[in-house]
């Protein structure tokens, strides 16, 4: 279960396997923490209220002059 | 004529050029200076993975005798440089610091590369990095770490860290370092050097190692300002090999060596690089500070701005830098993943587990960025901050988490492809150096350069060496 800003291996194991990570018990609980610690950083950036325009682009040099 | 070695591995790569030019310094003499203070000092600082003494001194006596017979290429003529080891360099191994690379040996020159030797630069060698230039150091990845000259019981910054260690040390008169979210300003910074991350497109990337494709940039690491502005101009430019390369014309950046600042309007964001939060150095705040002032002094026009997104940036940036790292890595990660460094190999993996709602989302807060940008600067001509938010930390204390906690003062520009300097502002009490930030508009390095080659002639901070 995910609960607040921890994951259960388990639930960590099922998501690292979806992701294409087949990864070891060991391997697993070695990079917990690290997702752990992204997981509130993703939650504040998927709630982050953006405009119609701000469009998922690549920064472009020539067309992105700043005038 | 200059006698004594002492005397050559501390001029600026301006002040040798002048006297290569005029005959009374052979870049012979120059390059040897160099190599034995590598063999001298290199074994304690670990800032080269690869001396190429051989190379060095043919190429120097080339370049000696080209002077000699009146073929004199400019400031770079017979000038000692290095490159951070994800520079390709034809013949030469590159390696990325990493067992993933360790037998490497590039067919071909980088573009950066071959736009140096055209300019006439001796290449000392090739120097130690964060390995695959992500966060570090890593004691697992096989490579030598770099230590700070300043105190090398503390880290350098990365992950141009062999970049900034030769070239804070006199090891090489100038390098080139790489930077996806802040990896020249920081070791600059640390160091106390100039770094410059030039425009997005501004420098070629064809043939460095990438990290993630759309916040990659290159760019040099010098003593001074007007060793940048040599540096840069040798490396700008449009490469039809680099799609990602800007046509925007190069201008002369020597012509922006002017010390004026009157009228330059300089904006400060407070509210994220002055915020009360534990997570920044308030010695660091303070020296800050005083160069801010140091510069209304000298005529700059100071005045606070906001930028909302400059909050949230941080975790973006981290997300499109790992999910494109991933992306390059992944089929070694699968099929040798023993051959990365522990922390790099948790980093890439990271990569992997964020969605593509987290990552086209942190596009989009890219884009909202580079919105607010666009707006602050029909106000303001550059933005002033510290370059980190802590002094270097001590070796033994860098680890994973640690460097996942801190806050980074310089990746919002990775992300808006602006260009940045760090440029030295001061030492803190325990001697360590501490650097000032300068942002401006896309391909507005001239002012960049004029503001901070103002500062610096005002301060010479350049004159205090490291104790080594």
């Amino acid at each position: 279960m995910i609960n607040g800003d921890t994951i259960s291996l388990e639930d960590f194991k099922s998501i690292a396997k979806h992701s294409g990570l087949h990864l070891t018990d060991v391997e697993l609980e070695s990079l917990r923490p690290l997702y752990e610690h992204t997981m509130e950083e993703r939650t504040i950036l998927g709630n982050i209220e953006l405009g119609a325009t701000d469009l998922a682009t690549i920064f472009i040099p020539d067309t992105n002059v700043i005038s | 004529m200059i006698s004594h070695e002492s005397e050559l591995y501390y001029l600026t790569i301006k002040e040798a050029s002048k006297l290569i030019r005029e005959h009374r310094l052979s870049p012979v003499e120059l390059t040897e200076a160099f190599l034995n203070r590598i063999d001298r000092l290199d074994a304690k600082l670990q800032s080269y993975i690869t001396v190429l003494p051989e190379n060095a001194l043919s190429e120097a006596k080339d370049a000696e005798s080209d002077i000699m017979n009146g073929i004199y290429k400019g400031d770079l003529h017979g000038i000692p440089i290095a490159l951070k080891d994800l520079y390709d360099t034809r013949n030469i191994r590159t390696t990325a610091s990493s067992r993933v690379m360790k037998d490497r040996i590039p067919s071909e020159d980088a573009t950066t590369t071959s736009r140096l030797k055209s300019a006439g630069a001796i290449l000392l060698g090739k120097l130690s990095m964060h390995e695959f230039a992500l966060g570090g150091p890593d004691h697992t990845c096989g490579f030598p770490l770099a230590r700070n000259p300043w105190n090398i019981d503390h880290g350098p910054s990365g992950s141009s860290s062999g970049s900034g260690v030769a070239t804070a040390a006199g090891l090489c008169m100038g390098s080139l370092g790489s930077c996806t979210g802040g990896s020249i300003r920081g070791p600059a910074s640390i160091c106390g050097i100039v770094g410059l991350k030039p425009t997005y497109g501004r420098v070629s990337r064809y043939g460095v190692i990438p990290l993630s494709w759309t916040l990659d940039h290159c760019g040099p690491m010098t003593w001074t300002v007007e060793d940048t502005a040599i540096m840069l101009q040798a490396i700008s430019g449009y490469d039809p090999k680099d799609p990602t390369s800007s046509k925007v014309s190069v201008p002369n950046y020597s012509d922006s060596l002017t010390e004026d600042l009157k009228g330059v309007r300089i904006g400060i964001p407070k509210h994220f690089f002055f915020a009360d939060d534990p997570r920044i150095d308030s010695e660091t705040l303070k020296i800050v500070g005083l160069a801010i002032e140091t510069l209304q002094d000298l005529g700059a026009i100071i005045q606070e701005i906001t930028i909302p997104s400059l909050e949230y940036i941080g975790h973006a940036q981290r997300v499109i830098m790992l999910s494109e790292a991933f992306t390059y890595h992944k089929r070694n990660l699968s099929q040798r993943p023993n051959d990365f460094g522990e922390m790099v190999r948790e980093w890439f993996r990271m990569g992997a587990l964020y969605s593509a709602s987290d990552y086209i989302q942190s596009q989009r807060l890219r884009k909202s960025l580079q919105d607010e940008f666009a707006h602050i600067f029909k106000k303001v001509d550059l933005i002033a901050s510290p370059t980190m938010s802590q002094p270097a930390p001590r070796f033994d204390e860098i680890e994973l988490m640690s460097t996942v906690k801190m806050l980074s003062f310089t990746s919002p520009y990775n992300m808006s492809g602006m260009p940045a300097i760090s440029v030295p502002c001061g030492f803190t009490t325990s001697g360590l150096p501490v650097g000032l930030q300068l942002a401006a508009r896309p391909f507005d390095e001239p002012t960049i350069i004029r503001a901070s080659y103002t500062y610096q002639q005002k301060t010479r901070l350049f004159d205090k060496r490291p104790p080594i």
